[in-house]
């Protein structure tokens, strides 16, 4: 990692302004932000190694960093649009590209912390040490409650006790450097006794990732505050990951299409996100009003782009418009699609009442045993690339239907997927898939006949008819749960644990198979990894078949990386 | 009144002795099987025929009885009845209903033939075969009868699971079930006819959870009056199905039939079906309304 020497480089030495240390204005924050995400860059692989259990598997660093970089990007394109930014503004930019770029569960939780700050500081057009404990304390507040059941001993506990540092501090001294050295303290020492809170943790020889990540930020404040500015690498990507989903909305145009297509973005202070979204409806077709309170992404068809854009003032201020005749793009685009193709019969479009299908999943031949099963879209993703909110919301949005459901097939891409329900217009559910074995099994139990309600609770109790056994290469040593692995050996997984390890690739995977209760299943199906040995899938079927007879095995092309064997056993 | 026939054809799958006690007049289709052909269950029975198909050469072709064949059942009942009414497999499956339609026809005026399409097959339309006979026998005219067919065919459900999709693409019978071909993955889906063709309704992958579901669906009808549990050759799973349905129907109101050639040489070895009648009343429309 260079991410260290470019920071040091990169810093001021020596000059310390006071706005770094007293309070910071909205373009300081946005600065300090920017140098914590830079510096938490620095510490992805670190933390990325934090993990319980020695798989390729949840990679927390990355998926904090690529979330706060996410909420970063949107800050900054937020900020370039007024005049000098006020914190509060930052602060609720930053929340809306966190939510679109959440990668996993640390990711959704960051977002939380964020969207949090953002309400905490609303009003402040300066941040100093006050407002950052109270914001702070709301970000607490705020992920824990978004939480089912919250787990000590995770990023949940290091940002309520940081919160709880904060506003002790801010009480002697209200600025920033103080508070912040205070939370960064605290932070630290609640991180070193997570391993205490979780037994996972201390059985594993590790600190949570997720709350060590959480210091990290911190830390990358604390940085700005004595001195240093790191910068991230600049947006070359589409305009913040955000919402880019829309730009492709062209392509769902069809050739039939009249009038002008209408782009904006709408910000306001509490915009009412349901009201805006009936009134513009009613101006027009096509509508699309995604978003949260303090900004939304606004699509819309109409013959009348001038009452759609006088309505969205009357909430607030208007950025990015973009309006396009249809009437012409359509007529070229005829033209065009006329020129490539002979006229073909439509696709055979989906009734409105069908239910979409969506899966993440990564390697070829996972993604096509998923379609064969009837996912109508794969997102590409899975255990070590956690997709984004805003990847698997332009997937949904992509598809025909108005009613889709959600195979997350990752433990880690679950949070992300639930935040989708709330972003889109389609009724969107959530059966939460926890391996690609789990999805095969909900979609097998898809019942073409059935709502959206029944299929869902089928395919939710479908999960359980499977076990999910896996085959791959410990990242370290580790004893876990009893069962000891040095770094490189082969390891299998039943349902996400470990449960044995040794040299031979065969003998673990049997060891697995023996532990899944194969006498009371009929078919194991093998997906053949991009890490696998040619040899390996037919050695593993003979062990298994000479040991279990009754089984049928079936051995598919999986091609996911790191895993050698991913198995369904049902 | 009049007496009235009833006719049928041998996809009906009604095991003989019904046939007989009934009085129903079976025609059969005609089975190809490497270069041989044979009257469905009367040159070759269902077991015979489910030891030759793993065997075959080339997959197996069928094809619908003659109008002639038609015409001669028609002409030699005119001799002893009023009337016909005639059900036959689903015009969607076949081309057997198309056939009596042109024999009614080319006989019209002898006597009056109600030639209906059963939009099912094998005891899906079965059941409503021997509800036209028990009132035929009990001397209903041809209006009643037609009308209570109708009704009977509304009242049933059938629903099976095949080994593998294979024999339904290549006959291609395999109706809206093609969106579920082409998985690399095993499938042991679970189909149904629905308004005579065959539509997939979930992509199951083994056998257990395959008639288990099966058995969930029938169960979930309101009501049961009788039951048919079909096979082609593995006849396995019959008395778990018949077990897991005993409460829901008695043992002496289930039937347990063997598919024709015709319908086994379109599914192939391993397939399970069932069939549930709801009983005669009330008549369907009233029930929907």
């Amino acid at each position: 990692m260079t991410g260290e020497g470019a920071a040091r480089a990169a810093s001021h030495a020596g000059t310390v302004d006071t706005e770094r240390t007293r309070w910071w204005s909205g373009r300081t924050l946005l600065q300090a932000l920017e140098t914590a995400a830079a510096h938490l860059e620095a510490h992805v692989a670190a933390i990325n190694a934090l993990n319980v259990f020695p798989v390729p598997d949840g990679d927390t660093g990355t998926n904090l960093f690529l979330t706060l970089q996410a909420a970063v990007r949107e800050a900054r394109r937020h900020a370039l649009d007024g005049q000098p930014p006020r914190a509060d503004e930052v602060l609720a930019g930053a929340a809306h590209g966190a939510l679109m770029g959440a990668r996993g569960n640390s990711g959704v939780i960051l977002y939380q912390i964020l969207a949090g700050m953002a309400e905490g500081s609303q009003g402040a057009s300066h941040l100093d040490g006050h407002v950052l404990a109270a914001s702070l304390r709301r970000g607490a507040d705020l992920a824990y409650r978004a939480v089912g059941q919250p787990v000590e001993g995770t990023m949940l506990t290091v940002i309520r006790e940081a919160a709880e540092a904060a506003e002790t501090a801010a009480v002697r001294d209200g600025s920033v450097a103080s508070v912040l050295a205070a939370a960064l303290d605290r932070a630290n020492d609640a991180v070193a006794r997570t391993p205490a809170l979780l037994d996972i943790l201390q059985q594993a020889g590790v600190v949570d990732a997720g709350g060590q990540g959480l210091a990290i930020l911190l830390g990358g404040l604390q940085r700005f505050v004595d001195g240093a500015t790191l910068a991230i690498s600049p947006a070359d990507a589409p305009p913040a990951a955000a919402m880019a989903f829309l730009d492709h909305l062209d392509e769902l145009h069809g050739t039939a299409e009249f009038g002008y297509c209408i782009n904006f973005l709408l910000s306001g202070d509490a915009l009412p996100v349901e009201e805006v979204r009936r009134r513009i409806a009613e101006l027009g077709t096509s509508t699309v009003a995604v978003g949260d309170a303090t900004m939304l992404k606004i699509h819309v068809h109409s013959d009348h782009p001038g009452a759609v854009l006088e309505l969205a003032l009357t909430y607030g201020e208007l950025h990015q418009v973009r309006i396009d005749n249809m009437t012409a793009q359509t007529r070229a685009l005829v033209e065009a699609r006329a020129a490539d193709h002979p006229p073909v019969p439509a696709a055979p479009t989906a009734a409105p009442t069908s239910i979409g299908l969506v899966a993440v999943a990564s390697g070829a031949g996972l993604t096509a045993a998923l379609r064969g099963m009837g996912a109508d879209a794969v997102v590409p993703g899975g255990p070590t690339v956690n997709p984004s909110t805003a990847e698997i919301l332009r997937a949904v949005e992509a598809l025909p239907h108005r009613e889709v459901i959600l195979l997350p097939n990752d433990p880690n891409v679950i949070p992300t997927a639930r935040q989708v329900e709330r972003l889109t217009e389609r009724i969107v559910r959530v059966v939460p898939s926890r391996s690609v074995p789990e999805g095969i099994s909900a979609l097998a139990a898809f019942n073409f006949d059935a709502g959206l309600d029944e299929n869902v609770a089928a395919m939710t109790e479908a999960l359980s008819m499977v076990r999910s056994l896996a085959l791959t290469r410990a990242t370290r040593a580790a004893e876990i749960d009893g069962v000891r692995v040095r770094a490189g050996q082969y390891i299998g997984l039943v349902d996400g644990r470990l449960r044995a390890a040794g040299d031979d690739a065969v003998s673990v995977t049997l060891a697995v198979v023996t532990q899944a209760q194969p006498e009371q299943a009929e078919l194991l199906t093998l997906f053949v990894g991009e890490p696998a040995a040619p040899d390996l899938a037919g050695s593993v079927a003979a062990a298994i078949g000479e040991a279990y007879p009754h089984l049928t095995i079936e051995v598919a092309a999986g091609d996911q990386p790191h895993y050698d064997l991913i198995m369904a056993l049902e | 009144m009049g007496r009235v026939a009833v006719v049928t054809d041998s996809t009906a799958d009604i095991p003989c002795e019904l046939i007989q006690r009934y009085d129903i007049h079976v025609v059969p289709l005609t089975v190809h099987i490497d270069g041989e052909v044979f009257e469905d269950r009367v040159t070759i029975t269902p077991e015979e025929f489910m030891r030759r198909l793993p065997h075959a050469a080339t997959f197996p072709t069928t094809s619908q009885p003659s109008v002639g064949r038609f015409q001669a059942v028609y002409n030699g009942l005119a001799d002893h009845y009023d009337a016909i009414v005639s059900i036959h497999i689903s015009s969607r499956l076949s081309g057997t209903y198309q056939s009596a339609l042109l024999a009614r026809d080319t006989i019209n005026g002898r006597m009056p033939i109600a030639v209906i399409d059963s939009r099912s097959a094998s005891m899906g339309m079965g059941f409503a075969v021997l509800r036209a006979a028990q009132m035929a026998q009990a001397g209903c005219d041809l209006a009643e009868i037609e009308r209570a067919t109708r009704q009977a065919l509304e009242a049933t459900h059938t629903v099976f699971l095949v080994d593998t999709l294979e024999y339904l693409r290549r006959g291609g019978r395999i109706g809206r079930a093609a969106e579920i071909v082409g998985s690399i993955l095993q499938l042991k889906p679970i189909l149904r006819l629905e308004e005579g063709v065959v539509v997939p309704f979930a992509r199951t992958r083994t056998r257990p959870k395959a008639t288990a579901g099966m058995i969930a669906l029938i169960r979930d009808l309101p009501t049961i009056d009788r039951l048919a549990i079909l096979t082609t050759s593995d006849t396995s799973d019959v008395e778990r199905v018949a077990e897991a349905l005993a409460d829901r129907c008695p043992r002496e109101r289930m039937l347990c039939c063997r598919i024709s050639p015709v319908l086994a040489a379109h599914l192939g070895p391993g397939t399970l079906g069932i069939v549930a009648y709801e009983g005669d009343g009330p008549p369907a429309a009233e029930a929907r309304a």
